[in-house]
């Protein structure tokens, strides 16, 4: 991924007297090495375990660099991958969805529901994506956004809430869905790329772009970084976050509908675990858990490192158990290299 | 009254709950100028500059922008009509950059989306007014800026979004004289660009070093409006409290003074944040004051004292040891005790008991061990009678109690550890008179039996009632000690606003209007 969707400018101090030689504010300081720089420093430290990562798997591992193996882990994540970018929103916003997983299943049952009753595939895939956004919005997002209750109360009970309902209507049973439209949407391929992954980048480059280059996005950094801020530069903070929580609940119903196309399977525990994986991969990816700061981009990289793990512990052929002790190995060693990047500057 | 006037208030009048708070107040802003606006506590200065820049509106009278007849319903609506309050109403984004800071909520896009490039341009011409020196990297996060930098970036932004007549309140609060000789730079060329601005300080200084105009506002009312080359200090100062200051007492050195035996706690040369140099001692049996207007730097000494705050250079000495370097606990444990009249802040855990509160530092240590809660309960009951907190009921929760009672509960916890040396910073912030005698009484108790106290206030004249000696900084800078029988409110507060020390025309009172901190102040209520 290359494009530049952080937002992070560099980081320079500002000790007092330190900056006492006029700064050069022509525009050609956008070029060059630091330009890259400012937008990757955010996210050092997971790109630099990535690229470990992918020089010790393919050296030791044949299969690891080849196409099969590429093109598994991208579908693999593909769900992650899109449940983060929603994530990303929220955390940026000052919050978190735990129950961004819980939109996973909802969204599955309900396609089996549509497609049981008859809806065309394509219409059921829309109202569950629509249906996603919805429940994202009113609940989670007049909750935390309106009516100013703790984020983590607030999507802890929508999660169990959710969870509770698709029980009772599935009796905790899978249900097969069958449906041609679906079946092509999970396992098919466009121009050779497997559907996944097209839903994946598709998602990734309208939230990257969406957050860097809007002002919707740039809103979102303001209502976190400074909600009293935000407010008073006319955003309209609430609607703001009801809308940041949406995206999420679309995000979540984006990944139910490719998971469960590609089993062909409503699966009610789906989405269980993937909140707090997709957390940690957003946050590996420099956005800072209090808000106002990260991006796709780092997201993108974080989610890498996730995957590329996973696919590690699994060539390797060690316990899949693994895989968590490495990744949050992996976390605390990034945050606490951001940590000591930031050592001594000045902050207010 | 010109046309040409920027924001002319006629005939303003502000009541909150009945209480007036301004009366008819006649007010005009022209465009060129910065207009200072003085007045003593709770004259309302603040409540008019927050009727221009809509925060409040007017319980009766006519605003007119530019000859406009107009009511403003929010600071964002002044904004709007070119009025901005800077900072107050230009809070930043400290995760974002100063150049999006400077156009948030209204960047520059082409086909929608944000167009990065004339953003950073447009930042760029900004600050080239505001900070000509180049100092602020348009690139750079707002949280990396200092606070004086802030503070011009508050200022682009209020340019930024075309407001042409400008009010600082309190600017130069927190700033070093450095950052404030720059700050005036930059207010001088925006007034020679044609803007209008209004100008609040409590630094005498400041109003003589900037404004062209001074208004003074008392009780209420518009007493004098004068060019400022028509007027000197000690006249502003008659104005402001509507007589001649009735008692122009001895002005009381700076004195090493008679040297105390066996002092409690010695300071010695301590440096820390923009204090400088400082020495000061407090004697066995002493309360000493300490005075300063916000930003003179008592926040930084009560922090090096109780180890909140690392000096960069001196030694602080307690009971004959030194303790410069100790962390908090230590402190504590040697009979260190802190009074926060920020009780929610610093004070209560607000969702506990009063016993549990009281017993805080009692129970300090993370040991395993039972707390001997009968035990406990037996000192409990007596200091919550000695304290006459009421009601006296340990049980209940904290946060039922007055005011009042929850500060008493903050003292009864260092009554119950056997605190030596209270630093009492603001003690009795918004509590009630009986309450707030009670604690004098068993301050002065205690520290008479064994001990010292260094004590500051929101209120100056608590301090000239409760201690035995008012020590006075300014700036960082200790300017004078004074003897409370022979001072008055005036004379701390003249030293504390810069008026100088012994030299030799008797400059007098400057406001002392600290927002929010005190009590009964009217422009309180009116607050969001």
């Amino acid at each position: 991924m290359s494009l530049p969707f952080t937002t992070r400018p560099p980081i320079e101090t500002a000790r007092e007297g330190q900056a006492a030689l006029p700064l050069d504010r022509s525009p050609g300081r956008w070029q060059g090495a630091r330009w890259v720089h400012a937008r990757v420093r955010n996210f050092l430290g997971a790109a630099i375990a990535l690229v470990i990562l992918v020089v010790l798997l393919g050296t030791t591992e044949s299969t690891f660099l080849t196409v099969g193996n590429l093109k598994n882990v991208l579908i693999t994540n593909s769900s992650l991958m899109i449940v983060s970018v929603g994530m990303t929103f929220v955390l940026i916003s000052a919050g978190f969805d735990l129950s961004i997983g819980a939109m996973m299943a909802v969204s599955e049952e309900l396609l089996y529901e549509f497609l049981r009753a008859g809806v065309p595939a394509i219409g059921a895939v829309a109202l569950a994506l629509v249906a996603g956004f919805l429940i994202g919005a009113l609940i989670n997002g007049v909750l935390v956004g309106v009516l100013g209750i703790n984020f983590f109360v607030a999507t802890l009970g929508t999660m169990t809430l959710l969870y509770g309902l698709v029980d009772v209507i599935t009796n905790g049973a899978s249900q097969t869905i069958q449906s041609s439209t679906l079946n092509r949407i999970g396992n098919g391929t466009l121009w050779g790329i497997p559907m996944p992954i097209l839903f994946m980048v598709v998602i990734v480059v309208l939230g990257g772009v969406t957050l860097r280059w809007t002002p919707y996005g740039r809103s979102i950094y303001g209502a976190g970084g400074n909600r009293e801020a935000a407010r008073l530069a006319g955003i309209p903070v609430p609607f703001v976050i009801m809308s940041v929580y949406g995206i999420a609940g679309l995000c979540g119903a984006l990944a139910g509908v490719v998971n469960a196309s590609r089993l062909a399977a409503a699966t009610p525990t789906d989405g269980s675990s993937i909140a707090l994986i997709s957390g940690a991969a957003v946050l590996l990816g420099g956005t800072s858990l209090f808000g106002g700061t990260g991006g796709i981009s780092g997201t993108v990289v974080g989610v890498a490192v996730i995957g590329v793990l996973g696919n590690g512990v699994n060539l390797l052929g060690v316990s899949n158990f693994w895989q968590d002790v490495v990744t949050g190995a992996v976390l605390i060693g990034a945050i606490l290299l951001d940590r000591l990047q930031r050592r001594g500057q000045v902050l207010h | 009254m010109t046309a040409a006037a920027a924001v002319s208030l006629v005939g303003i009048t502000k009541e909150f709950r009945g209480t007036p708070v301004l009366r008819s107040v006649d007010f005009e802003l022209v465009a060129g100028e910065v207009h200072a606006l003085v007045g003593a506590n709770g004259s309302g200065k603040s409540t008019l500059m927050k009727i221009v820049y809509g925060v409040h509106r007017p319980s009766a009278g006519a605003m007119r922008v530019r000859g406009e007849p107009i009511h403003l319903r929010s600071p964002r609506h002044a904004l709007r009509t070119g009025i901005a309050a800077v900072p107050q109403e230009l809070p930043l984004v400290g995760t974002i950059t100063v150049a999006e800071n400077v156009f948030f909520g209204d960047l520059p896009c082409r086909r929608g989306l944000v167009d990065w490039g004339t953003l950073r341009r447009r930042a760029a011409e900004v600050l080239t007014v505001i900070d000509p020196d180049g100092r602020i990297d348009p690139d750079q996060l707002v949280q990396t800026v200092d606070l004086a930098g802030q503070q011009l970036v508050s200022i682009a932004r209020a340019l930024a979004q075309g407001a042409d007549i400008l009010v600082f309140d309190e600017p130069t609060s927190s700033l070093d004289a450095d950052a404030a000789a720059r700050l005036f730079d930059v207010i001088e060329r925006l007034r020679d660009d044609g803007r209008a601005i209004a100008f609040i300080s409590q630094r005498l200084d400041d109003i003589f070093a900037i404004a062209t105009r001074v208004s003074v506002l008392r009780d209420g009312a518009i007493v004098a409006r004068l060019p400022i080359s028509e007027t000197s200090s000690a006249r502003i100062a008659e104005l402001m409290v509507g007589h001649a200051p009735v008692n122009p007492s001895r002005r009381v050195q700076i004195s090493s003074g008679p040297e105390i035996k066996d002092p409690v706690l010695a300071v010695e040369h301590l440096s820390v944040g923009h204090v400088q140099n400082l020495s000061f001692h407090v004697g066995r049996g002493e309360v000493v004051g300490l005075a300063g207007l916000p930003g003179a730097g008592l926040e930084e000494v009560l922090g090096a004292l109780y180890g909140r705050r690392r000096p960069t250079a001196g030694t602080v000495t307690f009971l004959g040891r030194e303790m410069t370097r100790w962390p908090t606990r230590r402190r504590v444990g040697a009979g260190v005790a802190y009074v926060s009249g920020d009780r929610r802040g610093e004070g209560l855990v607000m969702a506990q008991t009063v016993a549990f509160n009281l017993a805080m530092v009692l129970n300090n240590r993370p040991r395993l061990s039972w707390i001997s809660h009968r035990g406990q309960r037996h000192a409990i009951d007596g200091v919550m009678a000695e304290l006459r907190v009421t009601p006296p009921a340990p049980d209940a929760q904290v946060s039922m109690l007055s005011g009042g009672n929850q500060q008493k509960v903050v003292v009864g916890r260092w009554l119950l550890a056997d605190a030596r040396f209270w630093i009492l910073n603001d003690p009795t912030r918004g509590v009630d008179i009986h309450a707030r005698n009670d604690i004098h009484r068993l301050i002065r108790a205690r520290v008479s039996a064994q001990g010292g106290a260094l004590m500051t206030s929101s209120d100056v004249r608590e301090l000239l009632e409760v201690c035995d000696r008012v020590l006075v900084l300014s700036r960082g800078v200790l300017v004078a000690e004074l003897e409370p029988a022979h001072s008055s409110e005036h004379q701390v507060l003249a030293l504390a606003g810069g008026a100088g020390t012994g030299s030799d025309a008797p400059r007098r009172p400057m406001a002392f209007d600290d927002d929010g901190s005190v009590p009964n102040d009217p422009d309180k209520h009116g607050a969001r």
